[in-house]
This record gives structure tokens, C-alpha cells and sequence, in this order.
């Protein structure tokens, strides 16, 4: 898809097209999103709004799917998806993978939901090959304490499974192609990257841990300034290690836990050195021509919760 | 063996963080950018070897600060080296040094 996309105007019209469609859909459901919470406000039942939900993600299935037929009907192939719908994560429908997905996470009372706050409210676009639709949605009790937001995403593109999910649809997908994240020339240096980095981790003793690419290089435009990766300066790869070791270990150095203890700050020099991950940190910028920073999370899942991820090769 | 430094200024803007660490280190300095360190940061290496590395003690989405320890300080250095000590160098230039460690 993304070199398709690049060097067909037609297909760059078509994706076009879907990410306008694609962005008043996500409007459209934000505003049930803001409804719910109005009720919530109210005194309304979690489960009641669970339902609505549901409602809403059927109707989402029944226009993706729509779409997914009329690119079908121009030559294009959905791919299948082996994982079924779930209710807090839903793929929009049941045998063929859609060209448009929203991922929602309503975190409500009793669903163990792992979505963490963000507390500023943003929409961002970002165009070319990766792209995504991303509306935070409060939602509150109904004394008004901030629950957490609801996190609507919407991807387009062959690239939609790999994210939100912290990289284990993706692994399960077996043959499908792995998302190549910015900064890397193609998949085998990719896979380079990963098998330096994963060494890298065994030597510290971190067995556990397990890799995923965060920041520009996934989402393709910096969080903050909303420039595209590599535009006028130089954008570095941010690690997020998902292991349960790391973090007891960085705890026991004095590193600062955040998010109630689902993860650490971003490692500076001093705490890379003594989790043992300054060598790997130093030989993966060296090859690369790029910092690369680390942050510690709990789990995948936590990570994934403060944005997309694409798993690191190998293991 | 390396020492880490972290040195931090209560109010000078980054850019101009940047040109007094290149007046006494001999860095130069590029413009980089990371989600985890905040967003945009430069990057040098001073004449002496010395790794740098200047930005803004930028909150996260969550609000934490990138060095929480020192809230007062808006634009933060740190300096990577051998077990030399350029402190009293960078001193003199009026950074405050925050944090030394030799690790």
C-alpha cells in the first residue's frame, strides 16, 4: 500500500477519499461518544452505554464493509483478519479485512478497559502512507470525575492491524506483512534493527522484555509539532520495552514510575548506563545515524495505551 | 567508566542554552526530535568529546515532567563523558549543575 500509494495518483485520490470519509465518521461517533457521557453525567448505566456502543460499532461495520466491497469491486483484495470482532476493539467485519478501521476504547466502570488518560483533546491528520485519525473523548461519572478519555482512532490502509494493539494481532497474523516503521530503508533492516536491539536486551539480562517502536517513526509526524518525520531535523526512534524485569529493576534504581506504575520517564543517559542498556542505546545510534531513547512499560498494553506501537522483529 | 551530568537553566531558551554551551564546549549543535524527550531538542559533541544534549524540561501528555526533580528549571543539558570532569568548565559558563554521576 505505500508504494502504491506513492506512486499512483489514483490511489493517492482514493486514500484520500477514504480518510475524508473516514474523518467525518469519526465525528460522527465522537458525538455519540460526547452523548454517552452526557448520560453518564446524568446518572446513566455503564451498561446501558456499553450496548449503545455496540450499536454503534454495527453501524460502523455495515459502512466499512461497504467500502471494503468497493475497492474489492476496483481490483483491490481485503485481506482476511483471523481475530474475531471484540467488543472494546472491534474489527468491522467478520470475513474480510476493511480498508477503515476505528479502534474505540470507552473505558467504563467494571470493563477493564487499560486506556490511560490524555487529557488534551486533539484531531490530527496525517497524510502519505501512514495515516490516522486520532479524537481523545472524555468521559466522566457522573459527579463529574474524569474516568479517562475515549480513544477513537481510525487507520486506513494495509497498515490498520499493526497498531493499538501493542503488536500481538500482528504477530498472530503470521503472513501478513509486518509495517515497516519510519527510519528504516525497508523490512530487512528492520529486522536488522530488531535482532541488534533484542541482543542487546538478552546482554542486559532482560529476557522478558519485549520491543515496539513508538513516537514519529510510527505515527509518521511528530506528536508535538505535527511536522513529518525527518522534516528539517533529525527524528529519532523512541523504544518502548515492555518487561516486568526492567521495570522492577528501574524502580529499584530510583527511576521515577508514572501512569500508577505502568511506566517509567524516558531513560536519560545515566539510567540507560545502569539498566545496562547504554551499549545497545550507543551501537543501535551508531548504525543507525539516529538517537534511539527507551521508556520501560509494564506491559505492551500499557504502552500501546499511549500510542500506536509496531513490534519490534524477532524474539 | 562515564560520567553523566545534568545541568539545567531556570529561563534561557533552548537556542540560547545552546549557543553558550557552544561558546565553552566548541559543540555544534543539531536540531532533533522525540516523542519521549519532549519534542524538539539539540544535539552536539563538544571539541573535547563530550556528548550533549539540550532541551526543554517539557510536560508529557500526562503532565510529568521530563527531569520532575527540577521543576524550576525550564531547559536542561546533559553531558556525557568520560570519568574527566568538565563541571567547573561548564560552571563558569553559568549552568547549575543539577545532577553528577559516575556510573
Amino acid at each position: 500500500m505505500r508504494t502504491t500509494v506513492g506512486a499512483n495518483p489514483l490511489e493517492l485520490r482514493r486514500l484520500s477519499r477514504t480518510l475524508e470519509d473516514g474523518a467525518e465518521e469519526l465525528l460522527r461517533i465522537r458525538r455519540r461518544v460526547d452523548e454517552a457521557a452526557a448520560r453518564l453525567r446524568r446518572g446513566g448505566s455503564a451498561a446501558a452505554e456499553l450496548a449503545t456502543v455496540s450499536r454503534w460499532l454495527a453501524d460502523g461495520a455495515v459502512d466499512a464493509r461497504r467500502r471494503a466491497v468497493a475497492l474489492e469491486d476496483e481490483g483491490r483484495r481485503p485481506r482476511r483478519h483471523p481475530g474475531g470482532p471484540t467488543p472494546m476493539s472491534p474489527w468491522f467485519g467478520d470475513d474480510a479485512c476493511p480498508k477503515v478501521l476505528i479502534t474505540v476504547q470507552l473505558p467504563l466502570p467494571g470493563l477493564g478497559t487499560k486506556a490511560r488518560s490524555r487529557p488534551s483533546e486533539h484531531l490530527a491528520v496525517a497524510t502519505g502512507c501512514q495515516t490516522e485519525v486520532t479524537a481523545p473523548v472524555p468521559v466522566t461519572t457522573p459527579d463529574g470525575v474524569l474516568l479517562a478519555p475515549a480513544s477513537l482512532r481510525l487507520h486506513t490502509g494495509d497498515d490498520a492491524g499493526d497498531e493499538g494493539g501493542g503488536g500481538g494481532r500482528g504477530a498472530a497474523s503470521g503472513a501478513r506483512r509486518r509495517r515497516v516503521p519510519k527510519g528504516f530503508a525497508n523490512a530487512e533492516s528492520f529486522a536488522a534493527f530488531g535482532r541488534r536491539l533484542r541482543a542487546g536486551l538478552r546482554a542486559a539480562g532482560l529476557r522478558d522484555a519485549e520491543p515496539a517502536l513508538q513516537g514519529s517513526s510510527v505515527r509518521g509526524y511528530s506528536f508535538r509539532t505535527g511536522e513529518l518525520f525527518d522534516v528539517g531535523r533529525t527524528s529519532d526512534l523512541d523504544v518502548a520495552i515492555a518487561s516486568p524485569t526492567a521495570m522492577s529493576r528501574a524502580e529499584a534504581l530510583g527511576v521515577g514510575l508514572r501512569s500508577g506504575g505502568a511506566r517509567t520517564g524516558p531513560l536519560n543517559p545515566a539510567q540507560l548506563e545502569r539498566l545496562g542498556l547504554g551499549d545497545v542505546s550507543r551501537t543501535l545510534a551508531k548504525t543507525l545515524g539516529r538517537p534511539v531513547h527507551f521508556m520501560v512499560f509494564e506491559s505492551m498494553e500499557a504502552a500501546a495505551a499511549r500510542g500506536p506501537v509496531i513490534a519490534v522483529p524477532g524474539s | 567508566m562515564r560520567r553523566f551530568q545534568l545541568y539545567g537553566w531556570r529561563d534561557l531558551p533552548l537556542a540560547d542554552a545552546c549557543g553558550v554551551l557552544a561558546g565553552a564546549t566548541g559543540a555544534t549543535f543539531d536540531l532533533h526530535d522525540s516523542d519521549y524527550r519532549g519534542g524538539e531538542y539539540y544535539a552536539g559533541r563538544g571539541r573535547g568529546g563530550e556528548e550533549i544534549t539540550v532541551q526543554e524540561n517539557a510536560a508529557d501528555d500526562e503532565g510529568y515532567l521530563v527531569e520532575p526533580d527540577f521543576p524550576g528549571h525550564r531547559t536542561l543539558a546533559y553531558v556525557t563523558t568520560g570519568d574527566e570532569d568538565p563541571g567547573r568548565h561548564l560552571e563558569a559558563e553559568g549552568l547549575e549543575l543539577l545532577r553528577d554521576e559516575v556510573v
